[in-house]
C-alpha cells in the first residue's frame, strides 16, 4: 500500500464519527503517556518512591498526604483524596503517598509499550507460522497446526500465568538469552506467545487460500522461486489481514498485561502499569476508589478505541472478516 | 374483464431508494390454465417482476398495479400478503440447493409450509408431503422426506422444491429459472411437470432466458428488455412471426435445429443500457437496425392484433 | 462412523499428550532452574529437598521425571503441595470445582440469554439508533478488564449504595454452597456471574448479529418468506438455525476455558473459593505443584469439551455429519 493509498484509507475511515473519536482518544492517551516525565517534573514529586510522611500544598495550605481517618470506626490513615485542580496530587495520593495522576501517566507508558510490542511480536510470530503452515503445507502444516491446537487448549490467562510464575523472581535463562526478572521483555514475550494461536489461525487460512489463488499459480508457472512468491505475491496480500489484526490483538494484549500485572506477575516494581495501579488501589477501594478506578477507565478507553479502530479497519480492508 | 384473468400487471414501476428506476412500467397478463414465459437477458427485470408479485422486495418502492384475482397487491400490507404467499401464489427458485435450508430435512420444510397455511397436525402434514413428493415422481417419497437437501440429486431437489410450492395448491406458480441449474434430461422432466400443473388449472409464470424452454412449456410469452415488456403474445405466434426488432434479433441468435449451419450467428451489437443511462425514447433504439426519428419518444405497449401486443413504432397505427 | 470416532480420539490423545509435555516443560524443565527448589518453596531444609528429589526422580532423566509427574497427577493422585504443609493437591482442586462450576454455569446462562436478545434485536433493527447503541455497549463490555469491573461493582454494591433499596440484598463477598441455602447460593453468585458474563455478552451479541445478517441474505431465507412465514418465524426459526453453528462452537470453547480456570480473576475479586482462586493463592506462595495441576486439568478439560463441541456440531449440521464441508 503506497502512501497515497494510506491517506485515502484514513480519509475513508474518518468519515465515520466513531472512528475519528477512537483515533483522537488513542492519540490523547499516547501523548499523555509520553508526557509522563514532563508532568512529574512539573508537579515536582517522584512517582516511584514512597512518601508517607510527606505533605503537599493546596490553596496555599499545607496538607499531610496521609490524613487521619474520617470514619472513627476505621483505624489507620487514609491517603489524600483528589481535588481535580491541576497541580500535584490532583487525583490524590495512594497508600504510599505517591501522586496517583503521575503514576497513571507512567503506568500508561508501560502498558502501552508492552501491549504494542507484544502485539507486533505476536503478529510477526503468527505471520511466520501462518506462512510456513499455509504455504508449505504437508507435514510442516500438520506439526504447526497441532502445536497451535495444543496452545489453544490452555486457557489464555492460565497459560500466561504459568509462564510468568516460572520467570517471576528468577528471570529467564535460556542458553545465551538471559533476561532479568524485571525486564519488560518477559511480559512482552509471554503475552505475545499466548495470543499466537488466536492470530495464527486466521492468517494460516488466508495464506492457504492465497497460495491457491490464480495470481500465485501464474507466478509459479513463470518459474518464480518460493521466496520470490512469498515476498512479491503472498506478503503484500497478507498485509491487510495483519493490519486488521493489529489493533484487535493489541487490545487483547493490553487486557492480558493488565490482568498479569494485577496478579503481580507482569510488570515488576518499581515500574508500574495500569494493572499494577488497580492492584494498588484494591485495598483503598472503599475509601479512595479513584486510585483503582482511574487506571481502569484508562484501560477501557484505550481498549475500546483499539477495538473500534480494528473493526473499522476490518470493514474497510477485509470485509469477509479475519479473526473475530 | 375476463373472469379467468389471474394476474394483471399494469405499468409496474420499481425504484431504488436513491431513485434509480429498475422497472420502467411492466405490463403483463396471465389467465388461469396458461403458462406465461417471461424471457430477457439478465438485468432485464424479469426476476424483479416476479419478486414484486411475491411481495418479496422490501425497501424498493413499487408503483403501478398488480391485480391478482382482482386483488391489488401493490402496497398490500405484509400481513395480508403473507396469507397469499405460499398459499395462493407460490414460487420455485433457480438453485434448489441453496433455496432449501441446508440444516433441516426436506420433509420438515415442506411440512412447515403446509402447517403455515392449514391447521393440520404434524402427522397429517407429513402424509400430505409424502403424497406430494410421490406425485412429483420422487422414488421412495417417505424416505426422501427424511433426507437433507445435500443428500438428494439436483433433479430430486427441484422436484421437492416444486412439491413444496404446490403443497397448498396455489392458483399462481412462479418459477424463476427452474431448470438452469439442472442437467438437460432432468430439465425436460421438470418442464413436463410444469405443463401438467398448468393443465390442472393453475397459472404458471416461467422466468427464463432460454427460448427453447419457453417453446416447450409455455402457452404465452412476454419478452422483456431493460425494465420493460417489449412484446407479448401466444407462444406460437411470437416464435413464428416475431414483431419487435429485439425479439427478432433474439430468435435469430438461436442456431437452427435443422438445415445448414450458418457461418456466423447474428449477434446484437452493443450492450443493454444500465438503469441509470437508459434512453428516454425506445429503450432498444441504440441497438436497433430499424431505428428512426420517431424512436425518440418511448412507444407504448399496444395491442396490434388479437392477443398480441408490441412496443415499437414500426407497428404504430 | 467408528473409524472417524477412533481417529478423533487418537487426535485428542495426541493433543493431551502434547499439552502435558508442554506444561511439564514449562514448570520443571526450564533450563537454569532447579525444579526441586521450586517445588520445595523458599527456605526448605536439605532433608525436604532430598526427599522431593527422590520422590519425583529429579536426579533421573527427564522422561522418567515426566512419567512420575503424570502418574502423581492422574493415577495415584497424591501430588503434594510442600509449601502448603503437605496438602494433597488433587482433592483440593476437586473440592473447589463446584464453586467454579456454579459461577460459570450462571454466567453462561446470562451471556447466552443476553447475547441472544441483544444480537437478534440489533440485527432486526439494523442501522437504527437502537442497533448502534447496543453494539457500542457490547464493545464497551468487551473492552473492560473483568477484575476492574468486579471492583467497581463491589464498590457500589458493597459500600457506596449498599444501604439503598437497590443493593440491600447483596450478601458479603464469598460463597454459599447450594446444599446450605439455595437462595443464598443464588444471591452470592448473581453479581459475580453477571460481571463475568459482560464481556462474553458483548462479544457473542456482535457475532450473532453479523451471522444473522449474513444468514438473512441466503436464498433459503427468501424461500422461507416465499412460503408465507412471518418475520418472527423467519428471524428466529430460519435465521437463528443458520447462525447457530459458529455461535455454538465458540460457546463450547469459552465455556470450557472458563471452567478450566479462565474465571480466575472474577473469583479473586469476589472472593469465591473456586479453582481459579486456588490457583491465585498458590501464586502468592509459588506453590508449583498446585498451579501445574490446575493448568493440566484445565487443558484436558478444554480438549474434551472441544471434542464434544465437534460432536454437537455434527448433530446441528447434517452436512458435516456426512463428511461434507459446510458453508
Amino acid at each position: 500500500m503506497g502512501g497515497d493509498g494510506f491517506l485515502r484509507m484514513i480519509r475513508a475511515l474518518s468519515v465515520k464519527k466513531g472512528v475519528a473519536l477512537a483515533v483522537a482518544a488513542l492519540g490523547f492517551v499516547i501523548l499523555a503517556s509520553l508526557c509522563a516525565p514532563l508532568y512529574a517534573q512539573m508537579v515536582g514529586v517522584d512517582p516511584f518512591s514512597s512518601n508517607i510522611a510527606g505533605t503537599t500544598t493546596r490553596h496555599g495550605q499545607s496538607l499531610d498526604l496521609m490524613q487521619p481517618n474520617d470514619n472513627p470506626l476505621h483505624l489507620g490513615l487514609t491517603p489524600l483524596g483528589p481535588d481535580w485542580s491541576p497541580g500535584a496530587y490532583m487525583l490524590g495520593s495512594d497508600s504510599q503517598g505517591r501522586d496517583v495522576a503521575s503514576r497513571l501517566l507512567y503506568g500508561g507508558r508501560s502498558s502501552l509499550l508492552i501491549a504494542a510490542s507484544a502485539a507486533v511480536l505476536c503478529l510477526c510470530l503468527s505471520g511466520s507460522i501462518g506462512i510456513c503452515a499455509g504455504y508449505f503445507g504437508g507435514w510442516v502444516d500438520v506439526v504447526l497446526s497441532r502445536l497451535l491446537d495444543i496452545l489453544w487448549a490452555i486457557p489464555v490467562y492460565l497459560f500466561a500465568i504459568s509462564l510468568s510464575v516460572v520467570t517471576v523472581g528468577h528471570g529467564l535463562h535460556l542458553g545465551f538469552i538471559t533476561l532479568a526478572a524485571d525486564s519488560f521483555l518477559i511480559p512482552i514475550g509471554i503475552i505475545a506467545l499466548v495470543y499466537v494461536p488466536y492470530a495464527a489461525r486466521p492468517l494460516r487460512a488466508r495464506v492457504l487460500s492465497l497460495s491457491r489463488a490464480e495470481f500465485v499459480m501464474a507466478a509459479r508457472g513463470m518459474g518464480a522461486s518460493d521466496f520470490r512468491i512469498l515476498r512479491r505475491e503472498i506478503l503484500p496480500s497478507l498485509a491487510p489481514s495483519m493490519v486488521v489484526l493489529g489493533p484487535l490483538v493489541m487490545a487483547l494484549c493490553l487486557l492480558a498485561e493488565s490482568a498479569l500485572s494485577f496478579l503481580s506477575l507482569g510488570v515488576q516494581a518499581p515500574a508500574a502499569s495500569w494493572g499494577t495501579l488497580i492492584q494498588d488501589g484494591e485495598g483503598l477501594l472503599y475509601t479512595r476508589p479513584i486510585v483503582a478506578i482511574a487506571p481502569g477507565i484508562a484501560i477501557v478507553v484505550t481498549v475500546l478505541a483499539l477495538n473500534v479502530l480494528g473493526n473499522a479497519l476490518r470493514d474497510h480492508l477485509d470485509p469477509k472478516g479475519t479473526g473475530r | 374483464m375476463d373472469a379467468e384473468q389471474l394476474l394483471d400487471i399494469q405499468g409496474l414501476k420499481l425504484n431504488l431508494p436513491d431513485g434509480t428506476r429498475l422497472l420502467e412500467g411492466v405490463s403483463l397478463r396471465l389467465n388461469a390454465g396458461e403458462a406465461l414465459g417471461v424471457v430477457g437477458e439478465s438485468g432485464s427485470g424479469k426476476s424483479l417482476t416476479a419478486m414484486s408479485v411475491m411481495g418479496l422486495l422490501p425497501g424498493l418502492k413499487a408503483s403501478g398495479s398488480i391485480l391478482f384475482s382482482g386483488q391489488e397487491l401493490v402496497n398490500l400490507p405484509d400481513k395480508v400478503m403473507r396469507k397469499l404467499r405460499g398459499a395462493r401464489i407460490a414460487m420455485i427458485f433457480q438453485d434448489p440447493m441453496t433455496a432449501f435450508l441446508p440444516v433441516r430435512s426436506i420433509g420438515a420444510q415442506i411440512d412447515e409450509q403446509i402447517r403455515l397455511h392449514h391447521r393440520v397436525s404434524r402427522r397429517e402434514a407429513r402424509a400430505r408431503t409424502v403424497q406430494l413428493l410421490e406425485r412429483m415422481g420422487v422414488p421412495d417419497p417417505a424416505m426422501a422426506a427424511k433426507r437433507y437437501p445435500h443428500q438428494l440429486s439436483g433433479g430430486l431437489r427441484q422436484r421437492a422444491m416444486i412439491a413444496m410450492a404446490l403443497s397448498c395448491t396455489p392458483a399462481l406458480l412462479i418459477a424463476d429459472e427452474p431448470t438452469t441449474a439442472l442437467d438437460v434430461t432432468v430439465q425436460a422432466q421438470i418442464l413436463t411437470l410444469l405443463r401438467e400443473i398448468r393443465e390442472e388449472g393453475a397459472g404458471v409464470m416461467l422466468i427464463t432466458h432460454d427460448m427453447g424452454v419457453v417453446a416447450q412449456a409455455c402457452t404465452h410469452v412476454a419478452v422483456m428488455y431493460s425494465g420493460l415488456v417489449v412484446e407479448n403474445g401466444p407462444v406460437r405466434d411470437v416464435l413464428d412471426r416475431p414483431l419487435h426488432p429485439y425479439t427478432q434479433a433474439l430468435l435469430a441468435a438461436i442456431p437452427p435445429l435443422d438445415g445448414p449451419r450458418p457461418e456466423r450467428l447474428p449477434t446484437i451489437s452493443g450492450q443493454p443500457p444500465t438503469p441509470d443511462n437508459r434512453p428516454t425514447g425506445c429503450v432498444f433504439a441504440p441497438r436497433c437496425s430499424f431505428v428512426r426519428s420517431e424512436c425518440a419518444v418511448r412507444p407504448p405497449l399496444t395491442e396490434i392484433e388479437e392477443g398480441r401486443r408490441v412496443a415499437c413504432v414500426l407497428y404504430a397505427a | 462412523m467408528i473409524r472417524s470416532f477412533l481417529s478423533r480420539t487418537g487426535q485428542m490423545a495426541l493433543v493431551i499428550f502434547g499439552i502435558s509435555v508442554l506444561v511439564f516443560c514449562i514448570f520443571f524443565a526450564t533450563p537454569g532452574a532447579d525444579p526441586t527448589a521450586r517445588i520445595a518453596g523458599r527456605g526448605a531444609s536439605p532433608q525436604v529437598m532430598a526427599r522431593i528429589r527422590a520422590e519425583y526422580g529429579f536426579d533421573r532423566p527427564l522422561p522418567v521425571q515426566y512419567v512420575r509427574m503424570m502418574e502423581k497427577l492422574f493415577v495415584t493422585r497424591d501430588l503434594t503441595s510442600f509449601v502448603n504443609h503437605g496438602q494433597k493437591v488433587v482433592p483440593e482442586v476437586v473440592s473447589a470445582a463446584p464453586v467454579t462450576l456454579s459461577l460459570v454455569v450462571w454466567a453462561a446462562f446470562f451471556w447466552v440469554v443476553g447475547s441472544l436478545v441483544i444480537g437478534v434485536a440489533s440485527a432486526v433493527l439494523r442501522d437504527s439508533w437502537v442497533d448502534r447503541l447496543l453494539m457500542v455497549l457490547g464493545l464497551i463490555g468487551l473492552s473492560m478488564p473483568v477484575f476492574w469491573l468486579g471492583e467497581v461493582i463491589n464498590l457500589f454494591t458493597q459500600s457506596r449504595w449498599h444501604d439503598t433499596w437497590l443493593f440491600r440484598w447483596v450478601p458479603p463477598l464469598g460463597y454459599v454452597p447450594l446444599s446450605q441455602s439455595p437462595i443464598g447460593w443464588a444471591k452470592s453468585l448473581l453479581l459475580p456471574s453477571l460481571t463475568l458474563s459482560v464481556s462474553f455478552m458483548g462479544l457473542y451479541a456482535r457475532i450473532l448479529r453479523s451471522e444473522l445478517l449474513s444468514a438473512m441474505g441466503e436464498d433459503s431465507i427468501r424461500t422461507a418468506r416465499a412460503k408465507g412465514a412471518g418475520p418472527a418465524r423467519v428471524w428466529l426459526w430460519h435465521g437463528l438455525r443458520l447462525s447457530w453453528l459458529s455461535y455454538v462452537s465458540l460457546f463450547g470453547l469459552d465455556f470450557a476455558q472458563l471452567l478450566g480456570g479462565g474465571a480466575l480473576l472474577t473469583e479473586v475479586v469476589f472472593a469465591l473459593p473456586g479453582v481459579g482462586r486456588l490457583t491465585y493463592q498458590a501464586l502468592a506462595t509459588l506453590d508449583l505443584p498446585l498451579i501445574m495441576a490446575t493448568v493440566m486439568y484445565a487443558a484436558v478439560f478444554v480438549v474434551i469439551a472441544n471434542a464434544l463441541v465437534d460432536g454437537l456440531y455434527a448433530l446441528l449440521d447434517p452436512r458435516i455429519r456426512d463428511g461434507q464441508h459446510g458453508r
